[in-house]
């Protein structure tokens, strides 16, 4: 933990009784060398008082290690009292050159490696790999595979939501509804198990298919699995949704305007909460959502301000539910057939190209670009993740908040460092 | 837009511009060759034309291969249904140097990190256009970070730092030899 507070009128050289009698002339204590926030300064917010500058601007450095970041990054504040007036935000910290190791490995090692994407979402790192290699290589995927892989994304996607959830109920201290949350979460990882062997990076998917057909039983677990989390969605509003200390801190806090989206590349969840229909499992129907019908939730502005934190956490809730129709769904179109097209050897080679290819992550569009010289390893693979875009709207999101609301910010932007620094 | 279609656009949009237009890999997606000289005018159009619409780019991608730095920019639309890779190449005077090509953060501000993530790992330079340099010259004039020197960045500012700075070489170029592996 490193917080560095400093006062930028310890540098100045205005007397104090000077500042005394000048208190409502912003012209006269203002430092002599700070031009910064003129602008800021002169707008008094009469509505709002708090987002009126009265105080002395005080700097804070946050990170990159801190309890109420989502992960390794530091922040550079600028305080005017209690409300955040500047904001820069550097990463870079996890960053464990995943690109340059899969390009140095084999083709074989490309679904463990790409599991390290986001180790809580691993199953999105596998299949946008695997679907870009099998673009390159013109490899059918036989049906069953594909709805193996869509079940276990389905299965994933609620966990991620689930974790998401986790994290803004500790932002905002509620410690009851973690509990819940996590006690059911355990249950899709249980699955995971059992189908993979593994609970966190699964290295199920394959080249053309997935590694193994699904175990006994396990069908009927999804099943049972999705009834019990539509049973506990309603356990969750009750105790979390609609609790006055939670919509308290959430209601119009932090809204995310669609310029502010469009600007940033923001897609997924987050930009959903804010009104704007984008999602790939209806808009590309290679993905195979093609035959399965559900809704895409978007933000309904229920506290009067649309994209506000609440939208985000609404819309995630909402995601679970419709990802529990299509698991019901997934289950009874489950066909019978192979799980792989053929076992491919450890030496593959994969013929020269390039492929581009895209997938919806619980944090929005999950991308990888793969080019094959037709060597034994790739030549690139780049991500395109969405976190990056998650950070780059916080230094024009987050001025105006008070320092209260950061870790409950920051939450709700479902920020995955990991995938960000790679 | 019909792949026939998005191509003549193209060509009577871009004339002289356009270098090649050849499908990207087996998809349906079109890859249009540039010149780095002409990427600025060639993204103003693009963004501005009332039919393309590009006004996302969603991607930033570089690769080498042998000597020559290909430069894919992923483009979309947010309120049309079109989508390209705009391609340009370039090759430094040695393999040690660095790469200069336009930045296009000021028509695409989300391609800015991706660009500063490439700077860092492949060093390829992605320069300010002379207004923007103006602005930030201003604005440093008040930022404080810049005037005390050092590492620390601008204030308003998102900056991956994928490298610790001072950092010999450039990680994702093919040449690249890993500390204490000479």
């Amino acid at each position: 933990m490193s917080e560095t507070p400093t006062t930028e009128h310890s540098t100045s050289d205005h007397p104090e009784g000077n500042r005394k009698e000048s208190r409502h002339n912003t012209e006269d204590y203002r430092p002599k060398d700070y031009q910064a926030g003129a602008d800021y300064l002169a707008e008094y917010n009469a509505e709002f008082p708090l987002m009126s500058p009265k105080t002395d601007l005080t700097r804070w450095k946050i990170g990159p290690f801190h309890a109420s970041l989502p992960a390794s990054m530091i922040l550079n504040l600028v305080l005017d009292g209690e409300v955040i007036s500047r904001c820069s935000v550097e990463t870079g910290f996890l960053h464990k050159g995943l690109e340059k190791a899969l390009e140095l490995s084999p083709w074989s090692s490309l679904v463990p490696y790409a599991d390290h994407l986001d180790p809580e979402n691993a199953v999105f790192g596998e299949l946008v790999v695997c679907t870009a290699v099998e673009e390159i290589a013109a490899l059918e995927v036989p049906l069953r595979a594909r709805v193996i892989r869509l079940i276990l994304s389905e299965l994933t996607r609620i966990s991620a939501h689930l974790s998401y959830t986790v994290r803004l109920a500790r932002s905002v201290g509620s410690d009851t509804i973690v509990h819940y949350v996590l006690r059911d979460r355990e249950r899709i990882l249980d699955l995971f198990e059992l189908l993979t062997g593994s609970r966190f990076s699964l290295n199920f998917l394959r080249f053309g298919g997935v590694k193994a057909d699904v175990t006994e039983g396990f069908i009927e677990r999804v099943l049972e699995i999705c009834e019990l989390i539509k049973i506990r969605l309603k356990e969750y509003n009750d105790i979390f949704t609609y609790n006055f200390s939670f919509t308290r801190r959430t209601y119009g806090v932090a809204v995310l305007p669609v310029d502010m989206i469009q600007k940033c590349g923001i897609t997924g969840p987050n930009a959903r909460a804010s009104g704007i229909i984008l999602d790939l499992r209806k808009s590309s129907p290679a993905l195979g959502y093609d035959r399965i019908d559900f809704q895409v939730p978007i933000g309904r502005g229920e506290s009067g301000a649309l994209g506000d934190i609440h939208d985000r956490y609404l819309v995630r809730l909402r995601e679970i539910g419709q990802s529990i129709e299509i698991l019901k769904q997934l289950t009874e179109i489950i066909p019978p057939g192979d799980f792989l097209e053929k076992k491919l050897e450890n030496d593959i080679k994969i013929p020269t190209g390039e492929a581009y290819s895209q997938v919806e992550s619980p944090r929005g569009l999950l991308g990888c670009h793969i080019v094959s010289d037709g060597s034994g390893s790739p030549n690139r693979v780049q991500f395109r993740t969405p976190t990056i875009s998650n950070l780059l709207c916080i230094p024009e999101l987050i001025p105006g908040t008070r320092i209260e609301d950061l870790p409950v910010v920051l939450a709700s932007l479902d920020l995955g460092i990991a995938e960000a620094d790679r | 837009m019909e792949k026939t279609l998005l191509s003549q656009h193209l060509n009577r949009l871009l004339k002289d511009k356009v270098l090649e237009i050849v499908p990207f890999g087996r998809s349906s997606l079109m890859t249009v060759w540039i010149e780095a000289k002409s990427l600025l005018e060639v993204s103003r159009i693009l963004k501005e034309d009332p039919e393309l619409c590009l006004d996302w780019l969603e991607n930033l991608s570089v690769a080498q291969l042998d000597q020559m730095f290909a430069v894919s920019y992923f483009l979309r639309s947010y309120r049309k249904q079109n989508s390209l890779v705009l391609r340009l190449s370039a090759v430094p005077q040695n393999m040690k140097s660095k790469i200069k090509i336009d930045s296009i953060a000021s028509f695409w501000p989300m391609g800015r990190p991706m660009e500063l993530e490439a700077e860092d790992l492949f060093g390829v330079h992605f320069e300010k256009t002379k207004a923007e340099k103006l602005e930030k010259s201003e604005k440093q004039k008040d930022d404080r970070a810049s005037r005390d020197g050092g590492d620390a960045i601008r204030e308003g500012e998102f900056q991956p730092k994928l490298l610790p700075s001072g950092w010999g070489g450039y990680p994702l170029r093919k040449n690249y030899v890993f500390p204490g592996r000479q």
